[in-house]
């Protein structure tokens, strides 16, 4: 029931008119301007990312600060769940350390193989530099995007196009850059796309996000690859943004027209994520580099006469 | 109370005036602490968090429709959009268009009591999301629905919690 309720009569004094014509009046402002903006959003998705990075910058604090006694409580928690059959779970972990040891051994020496036959064939590789390890801490994963708020900004060296992977795989991508708060791209997120490799055939494979639990895997590369439910997929480093051999997915299901895949991290409110710099970042050709949305014409014109 | 028109006061009556009416601006403040909310980091493999900026908006819209003008869907909806990562303008447009909705067919249906009000609310919370698929589809990359059903699902859920916020908040600091 509305308060207060509505007159029965028609009658209204005059002053009472005027504000609810100026109301009306208001409203359609209000439904004009939000077109208007809109429509610019609709012409540069990007226009509003300054914006976005602020908010960034106001939320994730204000839930760092909330999340600190949940993951207190979490880890205490943890660790008395540890306490109980201690002695087995000891048992079976040094049984299977004995088991792997050989493993290792072997994988060492395959490494340090590689490593030989790579100098020894002068190949050069982009070294991963790690820019830092942030807190989740806060999420616009509505119906709309997947994204991930964490607790480090440009204060620390994000910048936008980094990739973020926690420890059991990749998470995604940074996207707006605030000062002490980033939005990240989740790889569920409608627009991202990963290039990966099907580990046990080697073949590429593009992960497409759909905004839903699983992911598409887009086979229709050059190499037609086929994939069998428990394929592990791993970045293939192609594109230079995410470093190669990043656990991503893991074959979920094949049916319909596109095989999907589970991603094998998913992020957590009180999880922690790393950020590096491109693997190898793009290299800007002089021609290309006046190619920014805001550049106009003439301007791009002048520079290009000045160089 | 002062009545002098705006042009005529002094800085200092101005400023008094408003401070006054300050709690105007509440209905505002609680709609945008609820999208606020609604960025809990929290990663479902299905969106399970409730659209709470919405649901009070509508029960606003219902039971206090005075306090809270159509126009203030504007500045409340882009915040949502900021916050939630929708297309800047597309909760802006929406809202004033939902509450003047809302307004039109609450004056033809009658309901007996506060269930009558939730269910009232389902189709008007539905058509809302299909909206904002539509529009987003129109925008930006097209989405599936399922994810904006389940929030839909959700935020039909909580309705009653969300009228006992709402109720709490009138109680509190009714202008």
């Amino acid at each position: 029931m509305a308060w207060p309720p509505r007159r029965s009569s028609g009658r209204s004094s005059r002053r009472q008119r005027n504000i609810a014509l100026l109301g009306r009046a208001a409203t359609i402002a209000a439904v004009a301007i939000a077109a208007m903006l809109l429509v610019l959003s609709r012409a540069s998705p990007d226009r509003y990312s300054a914006l976005r990075s602020s908010a960034a910058d106001l939320v994730a604090p204000l839930w760092a600060a909330v999340l600190v006694p949940l993951a207190e409580v979490q880890a205490a928690a943890g660790s008395v769940a540890d306490y109980f059959n201690a002695v087995e779970k000891v048992r079976l972990l040094e049984g299977r350390d004995r088991m792997y040891e050989i493993e290792r051994e072997r994988h060492l020496q395959a490494l340090h193989e590689n490593r030989e036959l790579k100098k020894l064939l002068k190949v050069s590789e982009p070294e991963r530099e790690r820019i830092g390890v942030f807190a989740i801490s806060g999420s616009s994963t509505g119906a709309y995007v997947r994204y991930a708020l964490i607790s480090g900004g440009a204060r620390d060296g994000i910048e936008p196009g980094q990739p973020v992977f926690a420890a059991s795989g990749l998470i995604g991508r940074t996207v707006d850059v605030g000062n002490r708060a980033t939005r990240v791209m989740l790889i569920t997120d409608v627009s991202s796309r990963v290039p990966v490799r099907v580990v046990r055939t080697g073949l590429p494979a593009l992960l497409i996000g759909k905004n839903l639990p699983l992911l598409d895997i887009d086979l229709s590369g050059p190499s037609n690859a086929v994939v069998r439910v428990g394929d592990r997929l791993v970045t293939s480093g192609d594109g230079g943004l995410f470093p190669p051999g990043l656990p991503v997915a893991t074959v979920a299901r094949i049916s319909g027209d596109m095989p999907e895949a589970r991603p094998t991290a998913t992020p957590d409110g009180l999880e922690y994520v790393i950020v590096e710099r491109p693997y190898m970042p793009p290299i800007l050709l002089p021609e290309e580099q006046p190619q920014e949305r805001e550049a106009h014409p003439e301007a791009v014109n002048q520079t290009r006469a000045a160089q | 109370m002062i009545t002098t028109p705006w042009h005529q006061m002094t800085a200092r009556e101005r400023a008094r005036w408003v401070f006054d009416h300050w709690k105007l601006a509440i209905p505002m403040i609680v709609v945008i602490i609820a999208f606020a909310v609604m960025t809990l980091p929290m990663f479902a493999p299905l969106p399970v968090m409730p659209n709470f900026g919405l649901l009070l908006v509508l029960l606003w819209t219902l039971y206090r429709p005075q306090q809270m003008p159509e126009w203030t869907g504007l500045p409340m909806g882009l915040v949502g959009d900021i916050l939630l990562g929708t297309p800047v303008g597309t909760n802006g447009l929406l809202l004033p268009l939902f509450m003047i909705l809302v307004r039109y067919a609450d004056a033809y249906i009658r309901r007996p009591n506060w269930i009558g009000d939730w269910l009232f609310g389902i189709p008007m919370l539905f058509v809302y999301h299909l909206a904002l698929w539509r529009l987003c589809a129109i925008v930006a990359d097209p989405i599936p629905f399922l994810p904006l059903a389940t929030q839909t699902a959700a935020t039909i859920a909580v309705y009653p919690l969300a009228a006992h916020i709402f109720a709490r908040a009138q109680r509190r600091w009714a202008p």
